[in-house]
């Protein structure tokens, strides 16, 4: 249980963690944009001392309840339960981010709310496919028991488009590279997806600790296909995703439509690609 | 709070709105932003209700003035307004010619003027970043 609750707060405490290292290295960077290092932090406390006065009461009942199911998927993910568990409740935290953008009933909210859809949809399909290909090399979608058979049998062998395909969720999510749904390319990424909607302020705010939050789930799932230990695996995982938000700085933005059809691409296409070599080869 | 106020300063989102006119002062803003990198922690946003701060860019028509007003509303508090340029100062030498323009703060409580056609770079940033550091909790 001690492992578990220490995984958690691990887990909460590595994204922020990450985003002032990327600020870090960034402002080393020729060329890049220079801001200060704990900037994310920063930006968190000020929108939690913004008061909107337009706010009402579902801006802040949907940014709460998703925050809320991102913390319960993030648990459930360190405690190693279902894939296909986890999946849902991640997918009820999307569904509470997406109805709040849409009850603000002004057209900006009802744009933000299509993008939230399309995305919404691809990572469910991605997520599906990619659990069935898991359960036909593992035989189970337990998460924990995902992990140990990648430390003893390296599943990652039989599933790398599957891994590639769930890694690309993780860049959607972030607003990385091609697969990114934000509406402007200057904003922080991981605020694109509440761009234009009712949150404001401290609603805001609880919606970017439910993206992080959610940012470690995927880093968390993610880790247990790598063939080492878990904290090895995990920091690997870190890594790897550190180094596409830094590779984003020199990657134009594309129109979000195009982003949606290489999602599909990439995503979608691999995953099924593995789905259909396990059970046809 | 003074660590409140710190942080403030330390994370700034600027909405820019172009009331008409010849765009440069939202030029040099974007070029601003762009030669002295975001050092100041200022960035820019789209969406208003992200924002911290408003930039008055140009002269402010009928048109423009009830659009610029609607944007003010939907800035969380505590927020400033900043006028760059003489257009948005004072309407300059357009306003002898057409009474229909108005100066910012005509329309909006503005908490900082940059004269100039155009103003400096580094002078935006400034004003910026000293507005922020004077607007109250209440505004």
């Amino acid at each position: 249980m001690l492992g578990k609750i220490i995984w958690f707060f691990a887990v909460i405490l590595s994204v922020p963690v990450l985003y002032i290292a990327y600020n870090f290295i960034k402002s080393m960077m020729p060329g890049q944009s220079k801001t200060y290092i704990l900037q994310p932090v920063y930006r968190l406390l000020k929108l939690f001392e913004k008061k909107d006065e337009n706010a009402g009461f579902l801006a802040y009942f949907f940014s709460i309840g998703s925050c809320l199911f991102s913390l319960i998927a993030l648990y459930m993910t360190v405690a190693g339960f279902n894939f296909l568990f986890v999946i849902s409740v991640l997918s009820m935290m999307d569904l509470l981010v997406i109805t709040g953008a849409f009850s603000s009933g002004d057209f900006s909210g009802k744009v933000s709310a299509k993008r939230g859809i399309s995305r919404f949809i691809i990572w469910l399909f991605t997520s599906i496919v990619s659990a069935a290909s898991i359960y036909q090399v593992a035989g189970t979608l337990k998460l924990n028991e995902i992990s140990r058979l990648s430390e003893s049998n390296g599943l990652i062998v039989n599933l790398p488009f599957t891994f590639v395909s769930l890694f690309i969720i993780l860049l959607m999510k972030g607003n990385l590279m091609h697969f990114n749904f934000g509406i402007s390319g200057n904003e922080q990424s991981l605020l694109g997806d509440a761009l234009n909607s009712p949150y404001s302020g401290w609603s805001l705010a609880v919606i970017q600790l439910a993206q992080w939050t959610e940012t470690g789930v995927w880093l968390k799932i993610l880790s247990n296909f790598i063939p080492v230990a878990k904290p090895v695996s995990y920091g690997v995982v870190l890594f790897v995703f550190l180094a596409f938000l830094l590779l984003d700085g020199y990657i134009s933005t594309v129109e979000w439509k195009k982003a949606a059809r290489l999602s599909w691409g990439w995503a979608g296409g691999l995953a099924i690609i593995n789905f259909i070599y396990l059970f046809y080869y | 709070m003074k660590w409140l106020n710190k942080i403030r300063i330390r994370s700034i989102s600027v909405y820019i709105v172009q009331a008409g006119g010849c765009r440069d002062c939202a030029l040099q803003f974007s070029m601003a932003l762009s030669m002295n990198s975001e050092k100041k922690g200022i960035t820019v946003t789209g969406n208003p209700k992200h924002a911290d701060c408003l930039l008055v860019c140009g002269c402010i028509n009928e048109r423009s003035k009830e659009k610029i007003i609607e944007i003010y509303d939907k800035i969380p508090y505590p927020k400033a307004v900043i006028a760059v340029g003489a257009c948005a100062c004072s309407g300059s030498l357009f306003r002898r010619e057409n009474s229909q323009l108005y100066a910012a703060e005509e329309v909006l409580p503005v908490n900082s003027w940059i004269r100039g056609c155009t103003p400096g770079q580094a002078e935006i940033l400034e004003a910026i970043v000293r507005a922020m550091e004077m607007v109250k909790e209440t505004d």
